[in-house]
């Protein structure tokens, strides 16, 4: 799939996809960098820096280059659900929630994207989730804040797309791992999910992994600004009043 | 007057100038009481007065700054003091300072996100115990069509934008058992008046080139087009519309 001797940096190493993915890419030769934002790194070779902040990511590009990585992919993996209603939200959850999964993927973007434009080409993943289409009656600041990174994707799409940067979407189903975080008493959606997802199981790391190593693989090199919605259907099921 | 709204309250962020203005002056121009509030151009909301009382219509308005929490509630609390409740809120102030990522800074994001999301999200919440005690009570989100197709001049109004579809959505779940219902209308391109020394977002990266095609069937859109769809959410025939996004764009984004 994706071509050897390059490099894709992993914002957020703890997603329960992340692990997977970084299998995938390895084994087509990818070196994977791996950081931990919310928690101490888990190796010696691994990076822990604060993606919501613009100084903390440019010093990580400093660490990257003197670590002498050729960084060719962005994916943004920061993907914080926090359980909250608008009604008694306080304002610092929501802001949060806001820089953990949308400022992230700004500030990353804007540094990394750049980057990887004036060096050795690549493309940019977000690692987002169906909820940026379907409201989650749990967490709405989740929701909010993914919905403006699926804009963030199409902007970035024709922005960094003149400098020959792909930028696409994955838009992930909850996997077993968020399946409690996500339960709500507003909407039934998640309930049965098996019994509604056509091919009645919930998504593994690796079916997100394949996706997310195909769109930065060659086989993708005219696929931009899109979003792939790995779900096996769950969002086409509809009725359940 | 028509009075298809007569008694109602609404309040409309950002109600002064363009969209927001046509809002306001077709809410009064239906019966509703209308508090809106300004943030830059104090100038541009007096006329807005002077019309709405011009037509017979009754109104307020004050500066608020909906990035800043406090003054939000002063703002409802001034709406429910002068007129007793809320049965109307339309979210629509927003800022777009028409930058690319490279452009932007992280007080520039931290800015825009307060305004053009955190205004919308505080203006609902602090509306909320009088909407819940309203008869027929109405969340109305002006987005744009940016929020579901780039626009290619600001990168992060976008990102706002598709942050509001999401509120809308998750707010018309949330709150649908207090019968509130919670819609976004999707303005595109709509004729307004620019500051002086602002230029308008495609010209100012030179790709409002010459056109090859005739496309003048498709006309700008005016302030009252967005206003008129704002007034038919705001009635009880709209009541089983929920969750929705209306594009009102004369079918540009089909181009």
């Amino acid at each position: 799939m994706a071509e050897a001797n390059k490099a894709a940096l992993i914002t957020d190493a703890s997603h329960p996809a992340a692990e997977a993915i970084a299998l995938k890419l390895e084994k087509e030769g990818i070196v994977v960098i791996k950081n931990y934002p919310y928690m101490p790194s888990k190796a010696d070779k691994d990076f822990s820096f604060d993606t919501s902040s613009l100084q903390e990511m440019k010093n990580l590009i400093d660490a990257i280059v003197a670590a002498k990585y050729n960084l060719n992919f962005l994916i943004h993996t920061d993907n914080a659900i926090m359980r909250s209603n608008i009604e008694d939200i306080s304002e610092q959850l929501f802001k949060e929630v806001m820089d953990y999964n949308a400022k992230s993927a700004f500030i990353t973007s804007k540094v990394f994207g750049e980057y990887i434009a004036q060096n050795s080409g690549g493309s940019i993943v977000y690692l987002s989730t169906i909820h940026d289409e379907k409201p989650t009656g749990c967490a709405f600041a989740y929701s909010v804040a993914k919905g403006a990174v699926k804009m963030l994707c199409k902007e970035l799409a024709l922005f960094y797309g003149r400098k020959g940067i792909r930028v696409n979407l994955v838009e992930a189903d909850y996997m077993l791992e968020q399946k409690k975080l996500l339960d709500s008493f507003l909407s039934p959606f998640n309930y049965d999910a098996e019994t509604k997802i056509p091919l009645r199981r919930l998504v593994t790391a690796e079916d997100i992994a394949g996706v997310v190593s195909f769109l930065i693989s060659e086989e993708a090199a005219f696929v931009n600004g899109e979003t792939i919605r790995v779900d096996g259907g769950h969002l086409l099921y509809y009725g359940d009043r | 007057m028509t009075n298809r709204l007569y008694g109602k309250v609404a309040l409309i962020t950002g109600g002064g100038k363009g969209i927001g203005a046509g809002i306001s002056k077709a809410l009064a121009a239906e019966g509703a009481k209308v508090v809106f509030n300004y943030n830059s151009n104090p100038s541009m909301a007096e006329k807005t007065m002077a019309d709405i009382k011009e037509a017979g219509g009754e109104a307020f308005t004050m500066y608020t700054d909906v990035a800043d929490r406090a003054q939000v509630d002063a703002m409802i609390a001034k709406t429910v003091e002068l007129y007793g409740g809320i049965d109307i809120l339309v979210n629509n102030a927003a800022w777009q300072p028409n930058m690319d990522i490279d452009e932007y800074t992280e007080d520039d994001y931290e800015r825009i996100m307060e305004i053009n999301l955190g205004g919308y999200f505080r203006c609902i919440q602090a509306a909320l115990p009088y909407l819940k005690q309203s008869s027929c009570p109405r969340i109305i989100n002006i987005s744009s069509i940016h929020g579901i197709r780039p626009g290619d001049f600001d990168v992060c109004y976008s990102m706002t934008k598709g942050g509001i579809k999401m509120l809308t959505r998750e707010a018309a779940l949330e709150f649908a058992k207090y019968g509130i219902t919670v819609n976004e209308i999707l303005p595109g391109g709509i004729k307004i008046e620019f500051k002086s020394g602002q230029t308008h977002p495609f010209k100012r990266k030179h790709i409002d080139r010459p056109r090859k095609y005739d496309l003048s069937f498709i006309k700008p859109g005016m302030p009252e087009d967005v206003a008129n769809v704002v007034v038919f959410l705001a009635m009880s025939s709209s009541q089983h519309i929920n969750g929705a996004s209306i594009i009102v764009d004369g079918g540009a984004v089909l181009l």
